[in-house]
């Protein structure tokens, strides 16, 4: 069955509206961004972590 | 879990008058990179006076050494830092931090590395030397490792769309 095609997606399969958005931002927020989404996606895997343990 | 703080560890790095390259996953973040990491990879100067600087400046940051388990403290010192082969993963207070002193790819060292880097300021007052992205991608072609298949792809199309912004 064919996916439906993301229309920001280049031949590679990456989402460029992604780097677009990324691109408009200055060096000092972008960075600011990357290390804030970062945090927040290892706080999100240490609690589903924790939560599998607790279960456990 | 420490949270990865790279804002501080460059402070502490720059304000011990360490010289050094940010590469890897952060630099292709400060350039327009999607994928995020959460270790600062740098490369330093090779020189005897810069090694004893970055030794202060990781002992200042709690550097130990990260291997599987727990990180293992010891001196990290200028003689301890110029006998490291290739590359040092440490854990700090600030997040992770991994020394590379021989990148993949074609550019051999420190020299060539800064030769061809961006200045970018991440805060006021706090500026960094950045790898340039042409660089990244051949470093992490040449490394091969699964992690790198996997982010190849997002740091070309980031060069393609900047080059397309350009107008080249």
């Amino acid at each position: 069955m064919n996916q439906p095609h993301n229309p920001n997606e280049d031949a590679r399969g990456v989402d460029v509206g992604q780097i677009r958005e990324l691109l408009r931002m200055s060096v000092a927020e972008r960075a600011h961004e990357m290390v804030r989404v970062a945090n927040l996606m290892a706080k999100a895997r240490e609690t589903a972590q924790l939560g599998r343990t607790v279960k456990s | 879990m420490t949270e990865f703080d790279p804002f501080e560890m460059c402070r502490i790095l720059n304000d011990e008058n360490v010289d050094y390259v940010v590469l890897g996953g952060f630099a292709a973040n400060l350039l327009g990179s999607p994928i995020t990491t959460r270790d600062l990879d740098v490369i330093p100067d090779r020189a005897e006076d810069n090694l004893d600087r970055l030794g202060r400046a990781l002992t200042r940051m709690n550097a130990k050494i990260r291997i599987a388990g727990e990180p293992v403290a010891t001196k990290i010192d200028g003689p301890f830092l110029a006998n490291m082969p290739n590359t040092l993963n440490l854990v700090t207070d600030h997040g992770d931090m991994v020394l590379v002193f021989s990148p993949a790819g074609q550019l051999a060292g420190y020299e060539q590395w800064n030769q061809r880097a961006e200045f970018a300021e991440l805060e006021p007052g706090l500026v960094i030397a950045v790898a340039a992205l042409d660089d990244i991608i051949d470093s992490k072609q040449a490394a091969n490792r699964a992690k790198d298949h996997l982010s190849l792809p997002y740091l070309e199309s980031l060069r393609d769309e900047i080059r397309r912004q350009a107008g080249e």
